[in-house]
């Protein structure tokens, strides 16, 4: 008997909202509806700004000053107010002839910090490699601009500027990937072709979609081709791309990253999704549910474990990354251009820490989150990560049992954010009450104390020291 | 053991599907048949009957009971269109159509074929530019889509169909609307040409001829129940816009794009109006009615949509606004034009 029902979407957290553009010149601002106070629920339209007829063709989001940068096709940007839409600030289009403005659509755009190096500033490039940083102010004169070309020939199709805002990365068809400092408007690296495959044939650069991995860290980038390759760049490494897998048969639309710092969630122009592990280049997982066009734009909400998408086919879909779940979607009418989240719980956006401690605090609030939002989730998560971290543990319990020269060795391995990670856990665990990590504990001890328990006593001292 | 436990005694009688002679048992169904279709005419007749005393009295007749079919039970969709929406209104004054819409384009087609095509697709292609107004066909020789497209575009025609073929039967059909248009492929099957096509019983003998012939008139142009987004993209805008606006009802030509189920069905008629004298039993004097007679002409084929590409051919590096997908055929009562 075919099915004659069909499974609802179980609905987002009621936290969530996220600002949609389209071609036709709205700016939908989504959120998510939970009946009678539940905590998920169905998406909902809650505004619609904008005229149509002046389609839209990039946008950029402040979350820290709540505002919204909107490039028009006819080149004009607008600066709005992402509470309620007004428009607080113009900035003309660049271009004068009419004719040039038509065929040259600003395709990549970026709102600065407030508080940040640049001040109220906007950066857009042009297809035609036209980019110009812009300062808009609330008084006074029209600031100067300052504008440089990125490329000669070929169509910029894709412009990132990194959380730190000093470096952007400019990339496109016919155009390489390349950085550039923004105090001085020049150019500090670019990326090489590829070598030649097995017949011979270099690709072309077509960089269709591209993001900065790290938030702290510009050096690495991983973008996605028109030759339905996702790449990643270091820059400190090589000109080369230090990884690239080919995900599936049509040129990649979306990239955006997780900030967790290596997985990166990737949409192309069939209405595929996937996500990918960027260290080793493995297809993470694919996200089914009712993707039929292009997907544009792909926004991964900074603090809960979620997706959006948007594209060609008109539907805004919020995913669950852990379980991949479709959680909701809406029809918006108008084919998407680009969606954005408005984080609620205002996330600091501050730099300029280290790697490491990035890392860990990025992973800390991740877990956080875990246990606030999702706790069937835990579960799964808890048995994962124990199995991955084997080789770390193996220490741990013998150095328990050494027990003497304990002391001066957690002090040193304190201040490291990996043991911070340990303790939450082991913390997390007992606040659960489970007793899986322990019970593993004394497997490892069991089979590591059969030959000879004086030699392996000693064995663990002497790591102990170390 | 205890399995062949005869049921016969039980009175109703055993179920045909039980028998396991071939013969008896055909016979038991056929018998069932006959007598299921008594019962449905003795039911009918009753209805019909209750109705009659129902309006005699005065009263209301017990509604009657519509039948569940697969159009009635499809899943709701948030796509439909609705007449009311302000949003599409505005989409369809800025779109790539709205020059054909606004009388300030009229459509100019350009027909061509795969590579190597046979006889029956070219014969599809002469009974196309009957039907379609202002088409012109071009061999195809070695040339490649996209530079078709160039060509076309600089010859100022407004779309492009391409027939495509599968074992010298047509098979296929992409509509690539030009300048920047949308490109529409579909799956082309079941035709049938005007020389097959066989008149019904039901017609007079005064179509003795089996087909019709079509005209030069303007047709008129039918779109059925393309309701959502995607269908009123495809049904609006991609078919009608191969059609000129202004059709001359004169001609008494029409041609009917059908969507059922996801299935385009392209049909192609002249119809006549005749007065008809029909006689009821019991009366006495002719009542004399207006018919629509149809007569068909012109071919007859079934179009699926298998995707919608956002700019000209493009299969390398083209973005999709929708692609069919077998994720999406898990309900049998989803339907997506």
């Amino acid at each position: 008997m075919p099915r004659t029902s069909t499974l609802e979407p179980p609905g987002c957290p009621a936290q969530l909202r996220a600002i949609c553009c389209d071609a036709l010149g709205f700016v939908k601002v989504v959120e998510a509806r939970g009946e009678n106070g539940a905590e998920n629920g169905p998406l909902d339209v809650v505004a619609r700004w904008g005229q149509p007829g002046a389609g839209i063709s990039a946008i950029s989001y402040s979350n820290s000053s709540n505002r919204l940068a909107v490039a028009r096709k006819s080149g004009d940007i607008e600066i709005l107010e992402s509470t309620d839409g007004s428009i607080c600030a113009q900035l003309a289009s660049l271009n004068l002839d009419a004719k040039e403005r038509e065929s040259d659509a600003i395709s990549g755009l970026h709102l600065f910090r407030e508080d940040g190096p640049c001040g109220q500033s906007v950066l857009s490039c042009s297809r035609n490699g036209d980019a110009a940083l812009r300062a808009f102010g609330d008084e006074g004169p029209p600031s100067p601009v300052s504008r440089w070309n990125v490329c000669k020939s070929g169509d910029v199709l894709s412009m990132r500027v990194h959380n730190s805002e000093n470096v952007a990365s400019f990339g496109g068809n016919r155009v390489e990937l390349s950085l550039w400092d923004l105090e001085s408007s020049s150019k500090v690296w670019e990326a090489k072709k590829p070598r030649p495959n097995n017949i011979g044939l270099v690709s072309l650069p077509y960089v269709t979609a591209s993001t900065f991995l790290l938030r702290d860290d510009h050096r690495k980038l991983v973008i996605g081709t028109g030759d339905y390759q996702v790449r990643l760049y270091d820059v400190h490494a090589q000109k080369r791309p230090v990884v690239a897998v080919t995900f599936k048969e049509s040129p990649i639309k979306a990239v955006a990253e997780d900030p967790d710092g290596f997985t990166v969630y990737v949409g192309n122009s069939t209405g595929s999704m996937a996500s990918f592990d960027m260290r080793t280049g493995k297809l993470l997982s694919g996200f089914k549910g009712k993707l039929a066009g292009s997907v544009r734009c792909i926004a991964r909400h900074p603090s809960l474990p979620l997706i959006a998408s948007c594209g060609l086919d008109r539907f805004l879909r919020i995913h669950d990354i852990r379980s991949r779940q479709l959680l909701g979607r809406i029809f918006l009418k108008q084919p998407l251009v680009a969606v954005v989240f408005d984080d609620q719980a205002k996330t600091s956006e501050e730099p300029l820490l280290t790697a490491s401690q990035e890392q860990s605090q990025g992973k800390r609030k991740q877990i956080e989150n875990e246990v606030d939002y999702m706790d069937k989730e835990d579960d799964e998560d808890e048995e994962e990560k124990p199995r991955k971290k084997k080789p770390k543990k193996h220490k741990k319990p013998k150095r328990k049992q050494a027990g003497k020269d304990d002391e001066a060795t957690d002090l040193a391995e304190d201040e490291s954010p990996a043991k911070k990670l340990k303790e939450l856990k082991k913390l997390k665990r007992k606040q659960n009450g489970e007793t899986s990590e322990p019970k593993k504990k004394k497997i490892k001890d069991t089979t590591s104390e059969k030959p000879n328990d004086k030699s392996t006593n000693k064995k663990k001292r002497t790591r102990g020291q170390e | 053991m205890g399995t062949k436990r005869l049921r016969e005694d039980d009175g109703e009688g055993k179920k045909p599907s039980l028998i396991r002679n071939k013969e008896r048992r055909s016979e038991a169904f056929a018998q069932l048949k006959r007598e299921k279709k008594k019962a449905k005419k003795l039911r009918i007749k009753a209805r019909d009957a209750r109705e009659k005393e129902c309006i005699e009295l005065g009263e209301a007749p017990p509604p009657r009971k519509t039948p569940r079919t697969i159009e009635n039970t499809r899943e709701p969709d948030e796509t439909i269109v609705r007449p009311d929406d302000d949003e599409l209104l505005a989409d369809i004054a800025t779109d790539e159509f709205a020059e054909h819409f606004n009388r300030d384009k009229s459509p100019k087609l350009l027909i061509t074929t795969c590579r190597k095509c046979s006889k029956r697709t070219f014969k599809l292609i002469l009974e196309l530019q009957s039907v379609i107004p202002n088409t012109e066909y071009y061999k195809r020789n070695k040339r490649s889509l996209k530079q078709l497209v160039k060509d076309a575009t600089e010859q100022d025609f407004t779309a492009i169909v391409v027939i495509h073929e599968n074992r010298r039967e047509p098979d296929g059909m992409v509509i690539v609307n030009l300048p920047e248009g949308p490109t529409a492929h579909f799956r082309l099957s079941n035709l049938v040409l005007r020389k097959e096509i066989k008149a019904r019983e039901s017609d007079s003998p005064s179509f003795s001829i089996n087909h019709g012939r079509p005209t030069s008139h303007l047709p008129e142009l039918i779109l059925n129940n393309f309701t959502t987004s995607l269908g009123h993209r495809i049904g609006r805008w991609m078919f009608a816009s191969l059609f000129y606006q202004d059709p001359n009802f004169r001609g008494r030509r029409v041609v009917t794009f059908h969507n059922q189920r996801d299935y385009i069905f392209f049909r192609h008629h002249r119809y006549v109006f005749e007065p008809k004298e029909t006689k009821q039993k019991g009366e006495q004097k002719k009542k004399t009615a207006v018919i629509a007679r149809l007569q068909e002409c012109g071919p007859r084929f079934t179009l699926k949509l298998l995707s919608l590409q956002h700019g000209t051919f493009d299969t390398k590096h083209g973005e999709y606004e929708w692609v069919h997908k077998p994720d999406m055929d898990t309900s049998r009562r989803r339907f997506f034009l």
